[in-house]
C-alpha cells in the first residue's frame, strides 16, 4: 500500500490529493517499525500509535534522544538519564510540533553524543540497515538508521564533530549540519557548547530543506543563536549548479580507502557534468583540526557534564559510560591550572587558523565538495575499543564544526554495497546554496535504493 | 606519562568515581590520547588570538522581565529524594 | 614587636532586579516556598541555556561608576567549575578576567580604600544542613550578585565596618540593591593577615573568614582573628593559610575545610554567552543617570564623596549608626 520510503514531499502531496489519511501514513510507519526495529534497534522510546493525536496533515518525526521532549523519557543514550523526564520541550521540538510534526519516538545515539559508531550508547548498538553487522555511524546512529530503514521520513539529530554527516553517509541518507547558531540549541543536551549544531536526517534533499525552513531562526532563549535572517531553503533548489565554482580541498583526499577515492572521483565527474567549474584548493590547517577538536570538545564536555550529580535528576556519576568518563578526564586535564595555555588556549588558537582557511577559500569558490568519511562503515566492535581510531573517523568532518560553517551530506554511491556520502561545505548561512547543489547532484545520481 | 596518582587526582577533581580496573585502563589510554592531541605543538600559534566562539555578535541580553516558569511539582519531578518541597541529598561531606 | 592588620574585603551584593541573572524567574525570593521560583536554566536541567539580564549589568556598572571605577569596554562571562550540591550546573557563571568594573576607590575617615574590581555573577541555591541530610532550595540559584573586591589596604575593624556601611548605603541610594543583611542581600567575607608594623610588603599568607552576617560580627571577627594571629606570630609559629568561619555562639573563628583553598576552578570563557561591549554613548548615559541620583552635576564624578553630596534625609532610609 504505502511505500515506507515515502518522502515528506510525497506525504504532503498525498494529503492534498486525499490519497491517504494521516492515520494510514502513521500506521504504515508503525508496521515497518514493529517488523524491523527489533533487529535494527534504532528506537529507545516508542510512543504508542493510539496515544497520538493526529490531524489531517500530521507528519511523523522522531527525535534523537538528546532533544528534551516534555513528558517523554529523554536519555541522551546514557544510563545516567534512564529515568529522566524533562518538564520542557527543546525549542526545535516546539517549532516542529507547531508545524504539524508528531513525535513517534526517541532515537538511540552514543551516550551524550560521544562517538562515531553508535556503540557508545549505554543501551544497545544500532545496526546499519544496509549491513546488519556494521554500524550506521554515530553519534546520531538511531536517527540515520530509522530514516534509512523507512521507520520515519525525518529524524532530528546533532552534529558536533560530524555526528549527522557521518551516519548519513553510512546509511544513504541526507544530513544537514547547519551553520552554528542557525538552529536553536535550547533544550538539546549540550555536548560541546561552541560547536553543537542542530540538524536532521531525511531521505531526500528537498525534505531536508523543508524541515530546515521550520527549525531555523533566532531563539531568545539561546544567546548563541543567530539573528541573521533565515532564508526559504527551498527557493533555489531547482536552480542546478551550472556556473558555480566548486572547490576540492586537497587535504581531504589524503588517507582515503581505495573504494572511497573511486566513489569521490566519480562524484567529481558528475559535478562537472552538471556544469560546475571545479577548482583545486587548499585548507592547510586541516590536519590540526582533529587535534584541536579533541581538546576543545572534552574541555567543554567536562564542564557541561558537571551538572549530572544525581541530585535534581538522573543517577550518580558512577553511571557514566567509559567514553564519557574518558572525555571528562581529558577535559578536566586540559583546563587544569598549568595546562590551560598549552591545551585549551592552544586549541582555540588552532581553531582561528582553521576558520581563516575557510574564509580564504570561500573568496575563490562558492562551495566545497569533499568525502565525508575516509573509510566505509566499520563493523560492530571494530573501533569501539580503540578511542583514537574512533576519533580519526571524524577527520574530514570536524573542520566544519570548528569553523561553524554549514555542510550537507548527500548519498554518493556504494562501495561493496555499503553507502558512501559526499559533503558540500559552504560559508556561514549558505544552506540555501548547499541545498541547490545537493539537490542537483541527488537528482542526477539518484543513489536511493530501498533497503529491506 | 601520567602517573596513577595524577590520573587519580584528575578523577577526583572531576568527581568521576573510578574502580581500580578503570584507573589502570585510563592510566594507559589517557597519555596516548594526550600525545595524539599534542600534534598541535607542531603549529606555530605565537601571534594568533584564540577563537572561543564562532559567532560574531555581542551583547545578546535579556530585558529584566520576570515570568512564571516551572511549577514546583515539575521542578521536583526528577529528584530521587524530596522532603517538604526541598530536594534532599545526603550530608555534603558524603560527596565522593 | 607590634603588628598591623592587612585586611581585604569581598562583599557580595544581591541586585534587586525583577528577574534573575540568566533566566526570567522572579528575583523576589524572600520567604517564598522552596523550589517555587525555578526554571530549567536556574535548576541546571540538561539543555537549558543562560541569557544575561541587561539591567543587572547596568546596576553593577552604576555602582562601579559611583565608586570611581573604570568600566571595561569589553567584558565577558566565565565558568568557575566546582562541585557542590547547591550549585546546580557544577559551575558558576561569573567573571574571571575583564570584570565589568575595575580600579575604584572610596574615602573613609581612616583613609581611602582601594577597590580592585566589581564583577557580576549568579548566586547558588540555598542549603540547609541537618545531622545527616542536606535540604536544597533552588529559588536563590541564579539571583544576580555583584561581587566587590577591595585591595588589602584596610587596616582596622572600624575602617572595615565603615567601608561596608558606606557600600550598603550607596547600593540602596543607587537603587541597585535592598542591601538588607538580615535577608542575605549583602554578604561579607574578609581576608586578614598581619605584618610587622611599618613593613610595606604583603604578608605571605592570608586567612579567609566567611559567615559574617552583621557588622557586629565583622568587628568581632577582626578583633578575634587579629589576636589569634598575633599570638601565633609572637610565639614564632606560622599562621596557616586557610578558610575559617565566624562562630557567633563561640565568639571565635573556626577552621573550615582547607581543601576549599586548593580547588582548581578551571576557569574558561563561557561559551553559551557572547561577549559584552560597551560604547562611549552607553557609558555616557550611565554617568548621566548617576549624576542625577547623586545630585551632582559636575562631570567629574571622581570628586563625589558620599557625605558631600546633597542627599536629602528621605533618600537615606537607614542611619549610619545602624549596627546591622
Amino acid at each position: 500500500m504505502l511505500n515506507n520510503f515515502i518522502t515528506l514531499k510525497q506525504i504532503l502531496e498525498g494529503y492534498k490529493k486525499k490519497e491517504f489519511t494521516s492515520r494510514e501514513v502513521f500506521a504504515s510507519f508503525y508496521d515497518k517499525i514493529n517488523e524491523r526495529d527489533p533487529i535494527i534497534k534504532s528506537f529507545i522510546t516508542k510512543l504508542s500509535l493510539e496515544d497520538l493525536t493526529l490531524n489531517d496533515f500530521s507528519m511523523p518525526i522522531a527525535y534523537k534522544d538528546n532533544f528534551s521532549t516534555k513528558g517523554i523519557l529523554t536519555t541522551a543514550g546514557s544510563g545516567i538519564l534512564k529515568d529522566y523526564i524533562p518538564p520542557f520541550n527543546a525549542t526545535v521540538v516546539e517549532k516542529l510540533r507547531n508545524s504539524g510534526f508528531v513525535c513517534i519516538g526517541k532515537l538511540n545515539c552514543d551516550a551524550f553524543a560521544h562517538g562515531t559508531t553508535g556503540e557508545n550508547s549505554d543501551f544497545f548498538a544500532t545496526k546499519n540497515p544496509y549491513s546488519l553487522e556494521r554500524t550506521p555511524g554515530g553519534s546520531s546512529s538511531g536517527s540515520a538508521a530509522a530514516v534509512a530503514a523507512g521507520f520515519v521520513p525525518v529524524a532530528t539529530a546533532t552534529d558536533t564533530g560530524g555526528s549527522i554527516r557521518l551516519p548519513a553517509s553510512f546509511t544513504n541518507t541526507v544530513g544537514i549540519k547547519p551553520t552554528y547558531g542557525r538552529v536553536s540549541r535550547y533544550g538539546i543536551i549540550a555536548m560541546t557548547s561552541s560547536t553543537d549544531s542542530i540538524g536532521h536526517i531525511t531521505k531526500t534533499v528537498w525534505d531536508n530543506a523543508f524541515v530546515l525552513n521550520i527549525t531555523a531562526g533566532h531563539d531568545p532563549k539561546d544567546a548563541t543563536s543567530s539573528c541573521d535572517k533565515t532564508a526559504d531553503y527551498l527557493s533555489d533548489i531547482e536552480m542546478g549548479m551550472a556556473g558555480l565554482t566548486i572547490g576540492i580541498p586537497k587535504e581531504y583526499l589524503k588517507g582515503l580507502s581505495g573504494g572511497i577515492k573511486d566513489c569521490f572521483n566519480s562524484s567529481i565527474k558528475t559535478l562537472e557534468k552538471l556544469g560546475a567549474k571545479l577548482v583545486g584548493v587548499s585548507l592547510p590547517h586541516t590536519e590540526y583540526a582533529i587535534n584541536a577538536y579533541y581538546i576543545i570538545t572534552p574541555s567543554e564536555i567536562s564542564s557541561n557534564l558537571a551538572r549530572f550529580d544525581g541530585i535534581r535528576f538522573g543517577t550518580t556519576r558512577e553511571s557514566f559510560g567509559s567514553e564519557a568518563k574518558r572525555r571528562i578526564m581529558l577535559g578536566t586535564y586540559s583546563l587544569a591550572a598549568g595546562y590551560y595555555d598549552d591545551y585549551y588556549l592552544k586549541a582555540q588558537k588552532a581553531r582561528t587558523l582553521v576558520i581563516k582557511d575557510f574564509k580564504r577559500v570561500f573568496e575563490k569558490v562558492d562551495v566545497l565538495a569533499a568525502p565525508v568519511s575516509p573509510g566505509i562503515p566499520p563493523k560492530l566492535g571494530e573501533v569501539v575499543n580503540d578511542p583514537i581510531k574512533m576519533y580519526m573517523m571524524d577527520t574530514l568532518t570536524v573542520p566544519a564544526n570548528l569553523a561553524g560553517v554549514p555542510a550537507l551530506s548527500v548519498p554518493a554511491g556504494f562501495v561493496n554495497k555499503l553507502p558512501v556520502g559526499i559533503q558540500f561545505i559552504g560559508k556561514n548561512f549558505s544552506e540555501k546554496l548547499l541545498y541547490r547543489v545537493g539537490h542537483a547532484f541527488e537528482q542526477e545520481t539518484k543513489y536511493r535504493s530501498p533497503k529491506r | 606519562m601520567l602517573t596513577k596518582n595524577e590520573v587519580g587526582k584528575i578523577a577526583e577533581l572531576a568527581k568521576i568515581p573510578l574502580g581500580s580496573e578503570e584507573l589502570s585502563a585510563f592510566r594507559l589510554q589517557l597519555p596516548k590520547i594526550i600525545t595524539f592531541v599534542e600534534n598541535l605543538n607542531k603549529l606555530d600559534t605565537k601571534d594568533i588570538s584564540p577563537t572561543f566562539q564562532v559567532i560574531s555578535k555581542k551583547n545578546e541580553l535579556r530585558e529584566d522581565i520576570s515570568a512564571e516558569n516551572l511549577t514546583r511539582a515539575q521542578a521536583l519531578q526528577n529528584a530521587k529524594l524530596v522532603k517538604d518541597g526541598y530536594i534532599k541529598t545526603k550530608g555534603v561531606l558524603d560527596a565522593k | 614587636m607590634l603588628y598591623e592588620s592587612v585586611i581585604g574585603l569581598e562583599i557580595h551584593i544581591q541586585l534587586n532586579t525583577k528577574s534573575k541573572m540568566f533566566c526570567s524567574c522572579s528575583n523576589d525570593i524572600w520567604k517564598k516556598p522552596p523550589n517555587s521560583l525555578v526554571c530549567p536554566t536556574c535548576l541546571g536541567l540538561p539543555g537549558a541555556l543562560p541569557v544575561p539580564n541587561k539591567e543587572a549589568i547596568k546596576k553593577v556598572q552604576l555602582l562601579g561608576l559611583a565608586l570611581n571605577c573604570t568600566l571595561n569596554k569589553n567584558s565577558h562571562f566565565a565558568r568557575k567549575n566546582y562541585f557542590y550540591p547547591d550549585l546546580p550546573k557544577g559551575y558558576q557563571i561569573t567573571q574571571f578576567s575583564d570584570a565589568l568594573c575595575e580600579k575604584g576607590r572610596l574615602e573613609t575617615s581612616f583613609g581611602e580604600v582601594a577597590i580592585r574590581r566589581i564583577h557580576l555573577e549568579e548566586d547558588t541555591g540555598k542549603s540547609m544542613y541537618t545531622k545527616d541530610e542536606t535540604l536544597l532550595d533552588f529559588n536563590k540559584s541564579g539571583v544576580p550578585l555583584a561581587e566587590l573586591v577591595t585591595e588589602p589596604n584596610i587596616t582596622s575593624a572600624a575602617q572595615a565596618v565603615e567601608f561596608c556601611k558606606k557600600i550598603r548605603e550607596l547600593a540602596r541610594l543607587l537603587g541597585v540593591s535592598n542591601a538588607d543583611m538580615e535577608k542575605g542581600n549583602i554578604r561579607l567575607e574578609l581576608n586578614i593577615s598581619l605584618r610587622k608594623e611599618g613593613e610595606k610588603a604583603l604578608p605571605n599568607y592570608r586567612v579567609e573568614i566567611k559567615n559574617i552576617n552583621s557588622f557586629k560580627f565583622l568587628k568581632n571577627a577582626v578583633a578575634y582573628e587579629t589576636k589569634r594571629q598575633e599570638e601565633l606570630l609572637k610565639a614564632g609559629k606560622e599562621v596557616l593559610q586557610e578558610t575559617r568561619g565566624w562562630s557567633e555562639s563561640g565568639k571565635k573563628t573556626v577552621s573550615q575545610r582547607k581543601k576549599e583553598m586548593e580547588n582548581d576552578y578551571r576557569y574558561f570563557p563561557e561559551p553559551d554567552i557572547p561577549p559584552l561591549e560597551f560604547d562611549e554613548k552607553y557609558v555616557g548615559m550611565l554617568k548621566q543617570e548617576l549624576s542625577q541620583v547623586l545630585f551632582y552635576k559636575d562631570k567629574n564624578i571622581s570628586e563625589a564623596s558620599f557625605e558631600k553630596s546633597k542627599i536629602t534625609k528621605e533618600k537615606i532610609t537607614y542611619s549610619m549608626n545602624d549596627e546591622n
